[in-house]
């Protein structure tokens, strides 16, 4: 039996048991859903359906409905991928890297981050197929053998690289998922009583029986795909980096991206992480297993990520100036005086001051500033990837070719789209899936458990 | 796996905590019975190794699924980039693979890990029989919420055995 | 750059098993101009006219110092001449 010391605080609060957690976690899929998820659904589902409409009339019309000119060739559309694709890195940060150190903390947490990561990504996805203009010939990004001569991709180029990291990424975070589901929709189809719910999850859970040979296999399994993972999160923010990192212009032509990329998305997904989860633990009261104690540890990680990306921007006006590099020079004076000096400042703003906050303890335990926080922090990453695209393609080398941008409603029309998307499946998800892996919590209870320590505290006394 | 025929009559006990499982499971063997099953609703650490189960190769699977990844990306690249089409992209080399190979990182590695991950998955999935649909493997539902069942050959004294080891309920099915 | 016909160009003489003379094509802008502004052909030849141009104190890229050395080069105007 092993022990957790008592200067640990517990990670499962109240005095639950294995039956009491099954409950605690099948409760939402079994009772109704309340009124609030059901307005919450609808404005997401109108929000979807504007996104539909504005995806169907750009695919119909053309990429002329948005505001994009020569010079500048990438804004809203490479924006809202990267701020995506970002966003997505915390779920398998959580998933993988944490069961990699063997944080027990991640196991509240991590089936909802996941689920976050792969309804984010999704949502990534859709602007390199969309930005195409013509999405029927997507598939020519695939090495498939054709009639131009059989003219094949370029595996030289990030773009493509771009391709093959994004489908593993959503693939194997999909499985991933669903590999630690199984156990977890075993639990509910055992539990049903209606028979189209037991129906339904009779055929999600594969037919699941807890075999101890089974659970070995599984733990295997999870390690070996947490071990693959966590080489995915950081391959695939730094590859994404490079679709800038690769080029010449000034402002993007920098070592710094990969590093600098990675710890924004993770710093943008924890931070959506905790938008969510707040909400989850109030509306569910799961306070007892998404305890403060959670909430903290995902903030000190947002401080350190923000703090590192503070670091990567200060570097950054720090090498344009020592490099003595004039474009590179007038691209960061220009960010911050010129034409869209209020993005950089916002981001500036909700991107390093706004995460140093978090020193102190009263603040990073308090939920109300977590939640503000949280949504300043994913407002703050937007604008980087704004500033970094759009004020480094709208002045670059030649001053004859100098535009401006701005959006058309079509673009802004799909980027809300994908927040409704999102918000669609997530609370479909809250409402059907397991929201805790309970299965794995339940592996805690005796050793992290608040009733348990403190029965094993008044024993312990006697060694 | 349970290999039952229908001549041999199976035994059920079930226990309602996992450490008293555990012993429970190390007297049975102890005294000579053999176990043929146990269902629990979380992995028990220790249960692997108290039933004397093989340690798992699937992680080994991955490993060759991710070296046949390897593989196929490296063929893929340069068959399509050296041998039947190079081209001159921005001056890149491609006289042969080894000196366009830094390019091609990023692929090979995306797709060593594609392969890895899916093909352990799949085969995780076939050597546990689970597909959509399948029916439920464990004989008791309450095993998937708080109660472990250890399933075992009906033996001479064995309900005895079951009885001392502290199974909250025994059952000859 | 009229990659339709310089592969065309590229096809015709590697059935006749020969080099593509200097001349032998050129590309849609440099025969629609009316001024002979434009010179194209094929740089790896020595005995071309791009490469004598090429050659010319007056070749510069445009933003060279990024160093893509791209497929245009121009050739400073002669102001004093």
């Amino acid at each position: 039996m092993h022990y957790e010391s008592t200067e640990r605080k517990p990670l499962i609060l109240g005095d639950k048991s294995y039956h009491q957690i099954t409950e605690d976690v099948v409760r939402p899929i079994e009772t109704a859903a309340p009124r609030a998820w059901w307005i919450a659904f609808s404005i997401a589902l109108v929000m979807f359906l504007w996104g539909v409409g504005s995806l169907a009339y750009t695919v119909a019309t053309g990429i002329g409905v948005w505001g994009l000119n020569k010079t500048v060739g990438w804004a809203w559309d490479i924006t809202n991928f990267v701020w995506w694709v970002g966003i997505g890195h915390a779920g398998t940060l959580i998933s993988a890297v944490l069961l990699l150190f063997r944080q027990r903390w991640r196991m509240a947490i991590n089936r909802s981050a996941e689920a976050m990561t792969i309804f984010s990504v999704i949502q990534a996805g859709l602007f390199p197929l969309f930005h195409m203009g013509r999405v029927w010939l997507a598939y020519w990004v695939f090495p498939i053998p054709n009639q131009y001569g059989s003219l094949w991709v370029n595996f030289n180029s990030p773009l493509l690289w771009d391709v093959f990291a994004i489908s593993t990424y959503l693939t194997v975070s999909v499985v991933f998922w669903y590999v630690g589901l199984i156990p977890d929709f075993a639990m509910v189809r055992d539990r049903a009583i209606n028979p189209v719910q037991k129906h339904i999850y009779k055929i999600l859970s594969f037919g699941w029986g807890g075999k101890a040979k089974a659970w070995q296999r599984f733990e295997e399994v999870s390690l070996v795909l947490a071990g693959l993972a966590t080489p995915l999160v950081l391959s695939v923010h730094t590859i994404v980096s490079m679709d800038f990192a690769t080029s010449v212009i000034p402002g993007w032509h920098t070592t710094i991206f990969p590093p600098y990329f990675v710890a924004g998305a993770i710093f943008s997904g924890f931070a959506m992480v905790q938008t969510l989860l707040l909400i989850v633990r109030k509306v569910f009261k799961m306070e007892d297993y998404i305890t403060i104690q959670h909430i903290e540890m995902m903030n000190i990680v947002i401080m350190v990520t923000g703090s590192i990306v503070g670091v990567a921007y200060i570097t950054e006006l720090f090498i344009a100036w020592y490099s003595g590099v004039e474009y590179e020079q007038y691209a960061f004076l220009n960010r911050a005086t010129g034409p869209y000096w209020w993005a950089y400042w916002s981001m500036m703003t909700c991107n390093v001051f706004s995460p140093q906050l978090m020193w102190s303890k009263k603040l990073r335990t308090n939920l109300v500033f977590t939640f503000v926080i949280s949504i300043v922090v994913n407002i703050g990453m937007w604008f980087e990837r704004f500033v970094i695209i759009v004020t480094s393609l709208h002045r670059d080398y030649l001053p004859s070719s100098w535009s401006m941008f701005s959006p058309s409603f079509v673009e802004v029309g799909i980027f809300v789209g994908t927040i409704g998307f999102f918000f669609t499946l997530f609370l479909l998800y809250a409402r059907t899936f397991p929201v805790i892996a309970q299965a794995e919590l339940k592996t805690i209870l005796k050793t992290s458990g608040e009733a348990q320590k403190k029965l094993h505290n008044d024993h312990g006394a006697h060694h | 796996m349970a290999h039952t025929t229908e001549s041999v009559p199976l035994v059920r006990a079930m226990y309602h905590d996992d450490d008293v499982l555990i012993s429970a499971v190390k007297q049975i063997r102890a005294a000579g019975f053999k176990i043929s099953e146990v269902y629990t609703p979380f992995p028990v650490h220790g249960l692997d190794k108290a039933m004397g189960l093989k340690e798992s190769r699937i992680a080994v699977a991955a490993f060759m699924y991710g070296l046949i990844g390897l593989t196929v990306a490296v063929t893929l690249t340069w068959y399509m980039m050296v041998s039947d089409w190079p081209q001159n992209i921005g001056g890149k080399p491609n006289i042969n693979w080894a000196m366009n190979m830094p390019a091609f990182v990023p692929i090979l590695f995306e797709m060593t890990v594609f392969f890895a991950a899916h093909l352990m998955v799949w085969t995780y999935l076939v050597i546990n029989g689970l597909y959509p649909g399948a029916d439920a493997k464990n004989p008791d539902p309450r095993t998937t919420d708080d109660y472990f069942m250890v399933e075992l050959p009906a033996a001479e004294g064995l309900i005895e055995a079951l009885q001392k080891s502290g199974a909250v309920e025994i059952a000859e099915a | 750059m009229c990659i339709q016909r310089v592969q065309y160009a590229k096809l015709e003489a590697k059935k006749v098993g020969q080099p593509i003379p200097d001349g032998a094509f050129t590309v849609a802008c440099a025969e629609a101009c009316s001024t002979d502004s434009i010179t194209f052909g094929d740089v790896n030849n020595a005995k071309s006219a791009v490469r004598a141009a090429k050659s010319d104190a007056r070749a510069y890229h445009l933003l060279e110092e990024v160093g893509t050395q791209p497929s245009v080069f121009y050739l400073t105007k002669v102001r004093n001449a």
